[in-house]
Parts: structure tokens; sequence; C-alpha cells
């Protein structure tokens, strides 16, 4: 299991992760939602060590990270641009040395299938198959934690489609995968649990399913004292309550919800 | 140690950095002190603060390094390149075994404070060349006071100094001091905001 607990971290005066807390176990793939500037991305940061937290807990079977547990980690990076001048080549050379359950075989099928060019320089490629090198990398990297930020950016509809059914599959062959979106639409299709995050904090998380359950979605003048307001979705509201009032959220209501609030949105009102 | 982080780091800063270390490489394997201080200087600053310096560095670390893995395996790399190079050529040149290795030790000083001195200017966000040359100038000014003899002119820095090295086995130590210094830093700073 992968336990993130009470992760702060600022950078200078700007206060970036305030309260981040979530778990994620073998199987399971957590969706980690926000706006830009949110924290998805240092959180994926303070991970794998590239920022070092300032207080909190990051466990991996009850193990703080250091580099041999980082072995099992792999990220696709938010910057696609990782080294200047190296060729593919160059690149499964560097992550098959570094990770010790490296799949060639894996590998091999994933650059024939997208028909990425292993001798061309990878600064070269376009945006979207820098993305699908990276991914290829880090599925062939055998790693237990997969940490991706935006996986599924830049991509054709198709290919993200077949992307996210990477990444279903290779969570259910007993991994752990974080991923970090903007693509609320999307997630549903392949993530177990959401956590929403604002301003360095989770206002949310939990299973999907779960979270469908809990929350319903009413007019306005049935609002009673009873539920938990969530949010505003356009004219109704999101409430927290397992009574059977009102129908079933989606899960982008949900998202919604929980980062608009109770603002508004009219801007004539 | 870890071979295969050693190989893949060193793998990847030669392919990278090919073309700007060649000129110093070249240089370096003349054998006049001048142009080996002026090929040490330029490369202990290319081969990894300037990564640094332009936030390069942090793609190391969402691979399986950690960064005082990294500065060690670069450090390695640069006293392997001044080691290759000068006995490549300097066994034909050298008098005597004392000159030899004296000089040798000279550079390895020279090589071990430069680079940890632009490592720590990047550090705090400093321009790792510009303090590398503010350092030689102040080295070379306080290092010019007075003398190592005891009296009114005593100037123990200059037992320390990068360029004099009054004495060898103070300016390592020195030395290394300042490199774990530069490790502790560099591990410490903190330079990529972007969320």
């Amino acid at each position: 299991m992968l336990k993130i607990e009470k992760l702060k971290k600022s950078f200078g005066n700007k206060i970036v992760l305030t309260d981040v807390s979530f778990e994620i176990n073998y199987n399971e793939i957590l969706a980690l939602v926000g706006p830009n500037g949110a924290g998805k991305t240092t959180t994926i940061n303070c991970i794998c060590e590239v920022v070092e937290k300032d207080s909190g807990k990051i466990l991996f079977e009850n193990n703080t990270i250091n580099t041999k547990i980082k072995e099992y980690i792999a990220v696709l990076p938010e910057e696609r641009n990782m080294f200047q001048i190296l060729t593919g080549n160059d690149y499964r050379k560097i992550w098959s040395k570094l990770y010790p359950n490296w799949n060639e075989e894996i590998f091999e099928k994933l650059i024939r299938k997208y028909n990425l060019n292993l001798s061309e320089r990878i600064e070269n490629y376009s945006i979207g198959m820098k993305t699908l090198f990276l991914v290829s990398l880090v599925i062939s990297s055998g790693s237990k934690i997969l940490l991706l930020d935006e996986p599924t950016q830049h991509l054709d509809p198709t290919v993200r489609v077949e992307i996210m059914k990477l990444i279903r599959d290779y969570s259910d062959l007993g991994n752990i995968i974080l991923v970090s979106s903007h693509e609320i639409f999307e997630i549903e299709e392949y993530a177990d649990k959401i956590a929403i995050i604002k301003n360095g904090s989770i206002l949310f998380s939990d299973y999907i399913d779960n979270a469908k359950e809990s929350h319903r979605i009413i007019e306005s003048e049935k609002i009673s004292s009873n539920y938990e307001i969530i949010g505003l979705i356009g004219n109704k509201i999101l409430v927290k309550t397992n009574e059977d009032i009102g129908r079933f959220p989606k899960l982008n209501e949900i998202v919604v919800g929980y980062l608009k609030g109770k603002e508004t949105d009219n801007i004539f009102e | 140690m870890n071979l295969n982080k050693l190989e893949v780091l060193w793998f990847k800063i030669l392919k990278e950095k090919t073309g700007s270390l060649f000129i110093f490489i070249f240089l370096l394997i003349i054998p006049f002190n001048f142009f080996k201080l002026l090929s040490i200087f330029f490369i202990s600053n290319i081969i990894f603060p300037s990564d640094v310096k332009q936030n390069k560095d942090k793609f190391l670390y969402y691979l399986p390094f950690s960064k005082k893995e990294v500065v060690v395996y670069v450090y390695l790399l640069l006293t392997a390149i001044v080691l290759i190079t000068y006995f490549l050529v300097m066994p034909i040149v050298s008098t005597s075994y004392f000159s030899f290795f004296s000089r040798l030790w000279y550079l390895i000083n020279f090589q071990t404070l430069i680079f940890s001195i632009a490592l720590i200017a990047v550090s705090f966000k400093l321009d790792n060349i510009g303090i590398s040359i503010v350092y030689i100038i102040l080295d070379s000014l306080f290092s010019s006071l007075g003398s190592t003899k005891l009296g009114n002119t005593f100037n123990p820095y200059i037992f320390i100094s990068v360029l004099r090295q009054g004495n060898k086995f103070l300016t390592s130590v020195f030395a290394f001091l300042i490199l774990l210094l530069a490790i502790r830093l560099y591990s410490r700073s903190d330079k990529y905001v972007k969320n």
C-alpha cells in the first residue's frame, strides 16, 4: 500500500500543499483531480523525492521512500522533455539498467504498436509521441508504483482509450497507480478511487462507487438541514447524504461540486 | 556504490555534453598548467552545476537517484576525466615522480573546490560561472597577502588557497569539507517551484 499522510510543502512563502492524505492499495488506481496549481504535480514530486516534503509521511509498505524503493517507482513527469540529445535507444538503456523488473518484451510491443523510432532523438518527437514513449517506458519498467502526471494529455481520442486500458491492465497485475488528471470525464473509465485537491488540500477522497452512492443531486428548493451541502451544480445542489432523495450524481458533478463549493457562476446576477 | 547507476549517469552526461566537453578535454591534454586549470574550471561547471542552474537535473530524480548519489557520481566522472587526461600525457613530460604526483594533487584539489563552489552557487540560485570567477579573483587577492611564515605577515589562508595551495594536504581537507557542504546544500535546496 502507498500511504500519504498529512503531506505539507511550501516553496519559500508560497504554501503549495497544506494537507494531502490518501491511500492506494495494490490493484488500485487513484485519480488525483484538481484545477491548475492545486498541488497535483507537487504531490507527485514529493512522493518520488524530486522535492523534499516539509512534513507528513509518505509510506510504501510502511517504509519511507528511499533510493532502493525508488527502483520500484516509475514516473511520467508533467514535462515530457527529460534529457537532451538522447535517442529512444538511449532512454531504453537508461531505464532498463535502473529498473530491476524491466520488461523488454512489453517495451518492444509498445514501441511497435505506436511505431516509435528509437533511433530518433526524443526531443524531436511530437508532444503526443513523447507522452506515448514515456508511458511505454514506465509501463515496461515493471514498477510496483506508477506516478502518472496527465498520462492522456496531447493524445488522440483513440490512443487515449488504449492508454487508459493499458493503465487499467497494469494496475490489475497487482500494481499501485496514482494518476493526476484534469480529464474528469475520462478518469471514471479506469480509476477506482478519486481524490479531489484544491489549494493544496484534499477536499474529498473515496472509491468512485462509494462517492456516487454517498452523494445526491437535488433541486435547490428541496434543501434541508439534514444534508451536508457540498456545492452548486448549475441550478442544482450536490449534497452528501445516504437518504434516497434526488438523483445519484455523475462523477464529474461530484468533482465540480467539491471544487466550486457554494460559489454561484451566473455572472449576470 | 551502485555501478549500474554510475554507468547510466556517466553515459547520460557524456552523451549530452560531448560537444561542449570536447574542446575542454582537448585543452586538458595540453601539458601546461594554464590550459589545464582553464579546462578544469569550465568542465567542473559544465558537467553538472550548469544543469542545476537550468533545472535540468530535476529529471534525474524521477529516476531512482538521490541527490547525494548524483553529486558523488558526477564528481567521480570529473575526477576520472582529470586523471585519464593527466596520465595520458604527463608521464611523458614530467621530470620526476614528485612533480608528477604533486601537480596531479594540485589539479584534484582545484577541481574539487571549483566544482563545490559552483554547486553551492547554483544551490542558492546564483550564477555558477560568475561565482566561480569571483572565487578565483578573491582567492588570488587573499592568497597574495602576507606569507606562510609565522610573524606579522602570517596569512594562514595561503595554506588552503585554491590557486597557491600552500599546503596541499590542508587544501585537500578544506576542499573535501567544501564538497560535503555543497552536497548538503544542494540536497536541501528547493528549486522546482513550478506547481
